[in-house]
This record gives C-alpha cells, sequence and structure tokens, in this order.
C-alpha cells in the first residue's frame, strides 16, 4: 500500500450522501417545516384568519425580537461550549437601569432619551457578561454555576435599584419613537434583531471570530494547544452575551413604557431551547443560526397561535417542551453512527 | 516491510510548497552546521517533587532524520519531550536552535522556533473541517476594506491545504469535511500534515500509531517517512517498536531519565532496543556510572 491510498479507505462518511437525506436529516429543514405547518393550522382555525393578518403579523414580529437577541446570546455561548442562564435577569437589570435613565432624561427631548437609555442597558448588559466572564475564567466556576449565581445576584440588583417595584412613569414618547415604531410595517425592535442576528450570521460563518468561537467549543485543549487566547475570548463572549441582553432590556421597556421584573426569569432557558430545538449543539462546536431563527418564530408562533384560536397559552410551554425533546433525540440518533448504519441495513 | 529510502523511492512528491530553502532538504554532510540541527540539547533535567524524571540528557534532533524515542513507562520521554516543545521549562541544561540558546514558554514558542508538535490525542478540533483545522491558529484573512472585520480567505486556505496534502501524497476526500467524520489513520494524517506545513524545521509526535490499526499505522509511518524526507526532522515517541525502527534513522533509549542508548539504526534490532529499555548488560546508564 503507498502513501497514496491514505483516505481511500476508512471514511466513515457515505460519499454518496445526497442532498434530499442531508436535508431530511438536518433540524433545521424540520423546524422550519413545523413552523409553516402551524401557520397554516393557525391561519385555518382562526376566525377570518386573523393569524395571518396584517396587524398579527406585526405582533408576531414584535414577540420575536427579544427572544432572537437573546437566543443570539445564548447560541454564541453555547457554540464555544458554555451556558449563561443569567441572561433573563440581565435583561431585567439593563431595563429597570434604561427606565430610570429615560425618567431622569426626559426634559432633555426624546433623542437624548433613547441614547442615553439605550448606552445604560448596554453598558449594563456589558459589565455583568464582563462579571460573567471573569467569574468563569479567573475563577475557574462552571459557567452554568456561575450564571445561577448572578441570576440570583443580578435579579437582587434590579429590585434594590428599582425600589422593589417595577419601572414605571417612562416617557410615552419613547414606546411611541421606538418600541412600537415601525419601519416600511416592520416593528423597529424586531429590524434591530433581525439585523443583529445577520451580523451573527455573517460573523459565525465567514470570519475568524467564528471560527475560534466553534473551536473552542468543540475541543478546549485543541483551540488552547492552537495559540488562542481562550480565557480572554470567553471574556468577549459573555460581555457580547451580555450587551445583547442589554439590548433586549432596552427593547423591553420600550415596548411597555415600563419593566416587567418578574416577567423575564424564564427567559434564558427559553432562549436555551429556541437555539437547541434549530440544531445548536449543548456540547459546543456546532451552532445553527438558521435553525434558531426557526426555533424562536416557533415558540412565538405556537404562543401567539393559541390565544388568536382560543386555546391557553399554557400549552405552548408543553409542545416546545415535547418539540425540544424530540429534536434533541433525533440529534442524538443521527450522530450515532452505529445506530444509523442499524437502521439503514 | 522498510519503508526507509528515498523519496523518490517511494514514489513521493517532495514538499515544494514548504517554507524552507534548498539547503535544508539535503542530506546532512558530516560537518555538521547549526542549521543542519532541528535543535540540539545539552544536559537537560527535570525533577518533580523527589522524583528526578530527567538526568543530564543530551540530544540532537537532524533535519531530515527520524529519530525513535523509546523507553518504559516513566521512563522520562513524554517529559523530555514536553521540555523540548515549551510546556516543561528544564531545571538544568539548554536547548540551541540555529545556533542560538532558546527559552520556550509554551508550545506556541516551540512553533515560532519553528517545531510544531502532534500530540497522541491530535488535538484536533472535532466538528471544524480539515480545512479549518490546518488553519486554526493561522487563519489567513481578505484584505482591503474587509481587512478590520476578520474575514477568512477560504479560498486561499484552501489552495495552500491542498498543497500541503499533495505534498505528503494525502488524499482526502474533501477539506470541508468534518475531522469527525474521518477514519483513525485520516485524523492522523491531518495532524501530521498540519504540523508540517507551520512547521520550518522539526516535529515531534506522540505515539503517532497508539490508536491506529496495523494498516494504518503503517500508512502513517510512511507519511513520516516522506515528511522526514521532505527536510523536516521528525522525533517520534513510541511504544511501537518494530514499526518505528522500521522508518527511523536513529534511535534513543531512555532509562530511568537518563539516555540508555543514542545509536545510528544501522543494524540496531528490537532486541537491542528492548535491552537497553530494561537495562540488560551494556545498556544501564548506573552500570556505565558504575564502570567509570
Amino acid at each position: 500500500m503507498t502513501a497514496d491510498t491514505i483516505g481511500a479507505g476508512g471514511l466513515a462518511l457515505p460519499a454518496s450522501e445526497s442532498r434530499l437525506h442531508k436535508i431530511l436529516t438536518n433540524n433545521t429543514f424540520w423546524i422550519f417545516a413545523i413552523d409553516v405547518l402551524l401557520i397554516i393550522l393557525f391561519t385555518s382555525i382562526s376566525i377570518n384568519h386573523t393569524f395571518i393578518s396584517g396587524t398579527n403579523l406585526q405582533n408576531l414580529m414584535s414577540d420575536s425580537g427579544e427572544g432572537l437577541l437573546l437566543g443570539i446570546a445564548i447560541a454564541f455561548l453555547l457554540g464555544s461550549g458554555e451556558f449563561d442562564i443569567s441572561l433573563g435577569a440581565n435583561l431585567i437589570l439593563s431595563s429597570v437601569v434604561a427606565g430610570l435613565i429615560a425618567i431622569a432624561l426626559a426634559p432633555f427631548g426624546i433623542g437624548i432619551v433613547i441614547i442615553g437609555s439605550l448606552v445604560g442597558a448596554i453598558i449594563t448588559g456589558l459589565i455583568v457578561g464582563l462579571v460573567n466572564g471573569l467569574i468563569v475564567t479567573r475563577l475557574n466556576v462552571n459557567s452554568l454555576i456561575a450564571t445561577l449565581a448572578m441570576l440570583g445576584i443580578v435579579t437582587g440588583v434590579a429590585y434594590i435599584v428599582s425600589g422593589g417595584t417595577d419601572v414605571t412613569g417612562v416617557p410615552v414618547a419613547l414606546q411611541d419613537d421606538f418600541g412600537i415604531k415601525t419601519v416600511l410595517g416592520i416593528p423597529l425592535p424586531f429590524v434591530i434583531a433581525i439585523l443583529a442576528w445577520a451580523i451573527a450570521f455573517v460573523a459565525l460563518r465567514f470570519s475568524r471570530f467564528g471560527l475560534h468561537l466553534l473551536a473552542m467549543g468543540s475541543s478546549r485543549p485543541a483551540a488552547e494547544r492552537a495559540g488562542l487566547n481562550t480565557n480572554r475570548k470567553l471574556v468577549t463572549l459573555f460581555m457580547i452575551a451580555g450587551g445583547l441582553a442589554g439590548i433586549a432590556g432596552f427593547i423591553d421597556i420600550t415596548r411597555f413604557a415600563a419593566t416587567n421584573i418578574a416577567g423575564h426569569t424564564q427567559d434564558s432557558l427559553s432562549a436555551i431551547t429556541a437555539a437547541v430545538i434549530g440544531g445548536t449543539l449543548l456540547a459546543g462546536g456546532i451552532v445553527s443560526m438558521v435553525g434558531l431563527l426557526g426555533g424562536v418564530i416557533l415558540a412565538v408562533i405556537l404562543a401567539n397561535g393559541l390565544v388568536v384560536i382560543g386555546v391557553s397559552s399554557y400549552y405552548q410551554l408543553i409542545v416546545v417542551g415535547v418539540i425540544l425533546v424530540i429534536a434533541v433525540s433525533v440529534d442524538q440518533l443521527r450522530k450515532s453512527d452505529s445506530k444509523v448504519r442499524l437502521f439503514s441495513k | 516491510m522498510a519503508f526507509r529510502g528515498t523519496a523518490d523511492q517511494l514514489g513521493i512528491v517532495r514538499n515544494e510548497g514548504k517554507n524552507m530553502d534548498a539547503s535544508q532538504t539535503e542530506v546532512a554532510s558530516p560537518l555538521r552546521s547549526p542549521s543542519d540541527y532541528v535543535f540540539r540539547a545539552e544536559g537537560l533535567s527535570k525533577t518533580f517533587g523527589h522524583v528526578k524524571a530527567i538526568r543530564d540528557v543530551s540530544i540532537e534532533l537532524r533535519r531530515g532524520e527520524v529519530l525513535a524515542l523509546f523507553g518504559d513507562n516513566g521512563a522520562g520521554k513524554s517529559t523530555l519531550t514536553k521540555m523540548l516543545c515549551g510546556v516543561y521549562s528544564p531545571d538544568t541544561g539548554s536547548i540551541e536552535i540555529d545556533g542560538q540558546s532558546i527559552t520556550m514558554k509554551s508550545t506556541r514558542d516551540a512553533e515560532d522556533h519553528g517545531i510544531t508538535v502532534v500530540h497522541q490525542d491530535l488535538a484536533l478540533a472535532p466538528d471544524l473541517t480539515v480545512l479549518e483545522n490546518m488553519f486554526l491558529g493561522h487563519e489567513m484573512m481578505h484584505g482591503g476594506i474587509l481587512k478590520p472585520f476578520g474575514f477568512l480567505s477560504r479560498l486561499e486556505m484552501a489552495q495552500k491545504t491542498e498543497k500541503a496534502l499533495q505534498s505528503l501524497s494525502i488524499r482526502l476526500p474533501s477539506l470541508s469535511l468534518s475531522v469527525k467524520d474521518l477514519s483513525g489513520g485520516q485524523r492522523q494524517a491531518v495532524a501530521v500534515a498540519r504540523a508540517n506545513m507551520w512547521s520550518r524545521s522539526g516535529i515531534l509526535m506522540d505515539e503517532p500509531t497508539a490508536a491506529l490499526g496495523t494498516i494504518q499505522s503503517d500508512i502513517v509511518c510512511q507519511l513520516i517517512r516522506t515528511t522526514a524526507d521532505a527536510g523536516a526532522g521528525v522525533m517520534i515517541i513510541s511504544h511501537d517498536i518494530p514499526r518505528i525502527l522500521d522508518i527511523a534513522d536513529r534511535v534513543i533509549v531512555l532509562r530511568h531519565g537518563e539516555v540508555a542508548l543514542d545509536e545510528p539504526i544501522g543494524s540496531l534490532t528490537r532486541s537491542d532496543v528492548v535491552a537497553a529499555m530494561v537495562g540488560l548488560a551494556g545498556h544501564d546508564p548506573e552500570d556505565k556510572e558504575d564502570n567509570k
């Protein structure tokens, strides 16, 4: 046998794997297929097809914005092999800070209010992300534990800063000029979220940043031996996630002109669910940004559609949970070569 | 089955695309200049607590040679290798590259001095493609207005990877396959090709055949021989004595942290190596000390 033959034998992947087979075994395809089926179902059942009406489509987009931003944050962290379950708390604190700044800057006009509260929310998010990153990298605390601790700490700080109640009295102009404003019929918060998603997609797919992120999640030792400064990159990733949570917090207060401290405690878990349903691996190394979009849309369609057809939105939690289990199980089955071969025989 | 021979005899393309000059690919002459060596280490010692892992070891790796480093478990092979690639700093002794005494604090330092390492676990990211693994930490970027954004120049990287694989006669179905979808032999080939691509002079390999079957081990050994024939010095730590003896030019055996045998392959047999490893007559460093 000559060296020429290396690579000719022993390749586990079938060389002739068809495009159709790839599509059918792809989580992203199935999530979007379910999304489309649900849209058809809810449109058919809803009175006067109100589910597909322009107003309801705007509602769907508005409801997707914050979830998508947190989804991007968690997809980046999961891709690098880390968790952040404090994102919801970070969103709450950022919205509280943004609300208080908006109230304080109200006399200076809406332009200053928007800029001031947005910057305040982003800085708050970045600081929380920085603390998360430092705890994980400097104190070597598992990110699940570190961010679990920060979930409590940040929520507590939010309550202290807000005086134990939701922040109200935020200038209504903030709502009119940002939170419920539309651009070509599309809600501005959703435009921002989609823009962030597009940037994240390009960064992950085409840049060195994305490659290093996935390398860290795929094999931390391999990334370190390749000379990557993994600690510094992880801190940066936690800060990016925090910054995205800050923007989500700003959007939250601009949509409702008040904070909702008790309403976002499950947001991190919802974001993780959306990412994993879409094909992002919990173990790291693989991120599907398109799948994330499908996962976020799925949760929003279910929550909205069930209400539109007169069913309690609580069922949405059950359906999303079941889909999560199925998605992860099918993914695990697909990854097990021996099992796939067994079935193919 | 003997792999020893020139690249031409094996029908293998020389590594023309590699970043080394013609003088580096020539067969070493008896009068060696500093540039004929990948490294020369003198009097290396390393102690962990009360354990003297390495005692006054001198070792050199020449360009174009395959140096086999044998020894029983605990003989000090890994410790020595880690000192030579910057993972450990020696307590005493010096390491010289290109005639200059150098200090290495990490494998990246070793890489900067032209020495790359193929770890036993290969240090590949399984979810990344062959192309991405080949360039991890050495990515090529687009220039111009895209430069600040750090966009990868995948086309350029693919061309260089194809050239690097071709120079070692490695054929893979696709550069866009994930490493986890490759066989064990193919992964090892990718790891060797990556080390060869970023090495200017030498590659240290830790148990390159440990996780492979017979046929794949033979292929990887041939690949190692090809790499050395193309001009790089290759040091192999292994327990696979017969197979490595087939491709080695020189053998060093460590016993209790000291050099028990350092000889050109000549007529060395597996028995000679084993005798040195277990300290039979004439091969135990402690015996030599006593005789003095």
